[in-house]
């Protein structure tokens, strides 16, 4: 185990995530349960005095989840000058691979955890909002659901936290890199890009993809306007089908534009495309990101919330939520957008 | 102030804080760092490559390995390429350099193992010590460039 602040905070955030997250599954699978058996008034006010510990668990929780996230890369971060061979995040994701000891889990469980860091952060802002949305009914209709989504949180929130504690625990010391830092995943013709179509990733169609760039985002944008026009009048329905549809293609245009445009301008190095290298060394660029994170989870929920939230005891306040986060994707898309312009007109 | 300007005004410092990132940023890191022209890395003086363009440009890298990568994608070739001598410390035109692969790694993150050397005896030397290879004309850096050269001769 390396010992450092960051492991310090991490590991004590893990440790409080685990106990909350193993307190929330048991406490939500017994109110779930509550909720089925019974609609006495006994078994109701039993389950109402089960949920108030429960909810402001998954409060804390929520808190702590999004917290983690940004400290696991910082962690990450921490761990470079530990290996001779690392000059990024990417080589201490590499480290243990290959090897035989217990060390081999490392590459997997850093996998993991950067895929259930942002399922966790998404879960549990879907939570949320269903949770607002059923405060404010007269009888609760949302309850099942919502207890249903915070068993699934809770289950991810301590899968996610024992994988960190896993982490942060295995012994790193030994294993050191056979292939190099990033330069030989990033920087070679071999990169994972290749299977892409050369019109988007070769250095002369590199326009092609910035158009690309702009024109989902802004075509997301605009979407977003359109949708919160249209919330004011009517349901929004069919349309959160196409708008995933357009979010998923800005997610994957836009990160492969953050690889193969932005991190070598803004890194002044036009063959390295890093992503990793961002945070330590042009760590402003990390406002845009968490703009555009912020702005495609923004639309996610919306979406949740009117697969999820619709009853007619919601159906006032729906529109105002649903309004309300399609504005904040709108937020978050621009000003995305726009700062990003502005760093790569700087660099 | 009312709840309502008081949000404006947080809405406000908040929106002119991201927007002054960039340029803060730009401005903290306006000395140039000496590192690869490749991959950003720090470049350690006895290992270092330079090329020299004919409009007077160049470029550093860490390494023998980043600058080979580097010349893979350029479309025309560097009018001068200079190489450190490991056993001086002094730059060398790369022409007349000795190259050996050994089992010493130069620069641990990107697993370069090709050495430079002005004398053959001390590449020779290396290559004893160190249980390596003297590269021949085909296995040389930057031999692309000199099969290039030799033809304009």
């Amino acid at each position: 185990m390396i010992l450092n602040s960051y492991a310090v905070l991490d590991g004590f955030l893990s440790l409080i995530r685990v106990i909350l997250g193993l307190s929330m599954c048991w406490l939500s699978v017994a109110a779930w349960r509550a909720h089925r058996a019974g609609s006495t008034p006994e078994a109701r006010e039993k389950l109402e005095d089960q949920s108030y510990l429960l909810f402001l668990m998954a409060f804390v929780a929520l808190g702590l989840n999004v917290l983690s996230w940004p400290v696991f890369y910082l962690l990450l971060q921490s761990y470079v000058p530990e290996w001779p061979g690392v000059m990024c995040i990417y080589g201490v994701t590499q480290i243990g691979a290959g090897s035989v000891g217990s060390s081999r889990f490392l590459p997997d469980l850093v996998r993991l955890l950067q895929g259930t860091k942002p399922l966790l952060v998404f879960t549990s802002g879907a939570w949320f909002v269903l949770y607002l949305l059923n405060r404010r009914t007269r009888t609760a209709p949302l309850t099942g659901r919502i207890l249903l989504l915070l068993i699934v949180f809770a289950a991810l929130s301590v899968t996610d936290a024992v994988a960190e504690t896993a982490y942060l625990v295995i012994p790193k010391k030994e294993e050191t890199l056979s292939v190099g830092c990033c330069t030989a995943a990033f920087d070679r013709s071999a990169r994972g890009s290749r299977f892409l179509p050369g019109v988007l990733v070769e250095e002369q169609y590199r326009r092609w993809l910035c158009g690309a760039y702009y024109a989902v985002n802004l075509g997301v944008a605009l979407a977003l306007f359109a949708c919160r026009r249209l919330r004011q009048r009517q349901d929004l329905g069919g349309w959160t089908g196409p708008l995933l549809a357009l979010l998923a293609l800005s997610v994957g245009i836009s990160g492969l534009f953050l690889i193969e445009v932005a991190a070598p301008v803004l890194l002044h190095l036009p063959y390295h495309h890093c992503p990793y290298d961002l945070l330590p060394r042009v760590p402003e660029s990390m406002a845009p990101i968490a703009l555009f994170v912020l702005g495609a989870f923004a639309v996610g929920w919306a979406c949740s919330a009117q697969w999820g939230g619709r009853h007619e005891e919601t159906e006032t306040y729906l529109p105002i939520v649903e309004f309300n986060l399609l504005g904040l994707g709108l937020f978050g898309y621009l000003t995305s957008l726009f700062l990003m312009s502005i760093e790569l007109a700087l660099a | 102030v009312s709840t309502r300007a008081a949000r404006r005004i947080l809405a406000f410092v908040g929106i002119a804080a991201l927007v002054a990132l960039p340029f803060v940023g730009r401005w903290l890191r306006r000395v140039p760092e000496n590192c690869c022209a490749l991959d950003g890395a720090q470049v350690e003086p006895i290992y270092r490559v330079r090329f020299e363009d004919a409009d007077g440009g160049s470029q550093e890298f860490c390494c023998i390995r980043c600058a080979e990568l580097w010349l893979e994608r350029q479309p025309h070739a560097p009018q001068t390429i200079f190489v450190t001598d490991e056993a001086s410390g002094e730059m060398t035109d790369a022409g007349a350099a000795y190259f050996v692969r050994s089992l010493v790694v130069t620069t641990a993150t990107t697993g370069n193992r090709i050495h430079a050397f002005r004398n053959r005896a001390d590449a020779e030397r290396h290559a004893q010590v160190c249980h390596g290879t003297m590269l021949n004309a085909n296995d040389m850096p930057f031999a692309a460039v000199r099969a290039v050269r030799a033809q304009g001769e």
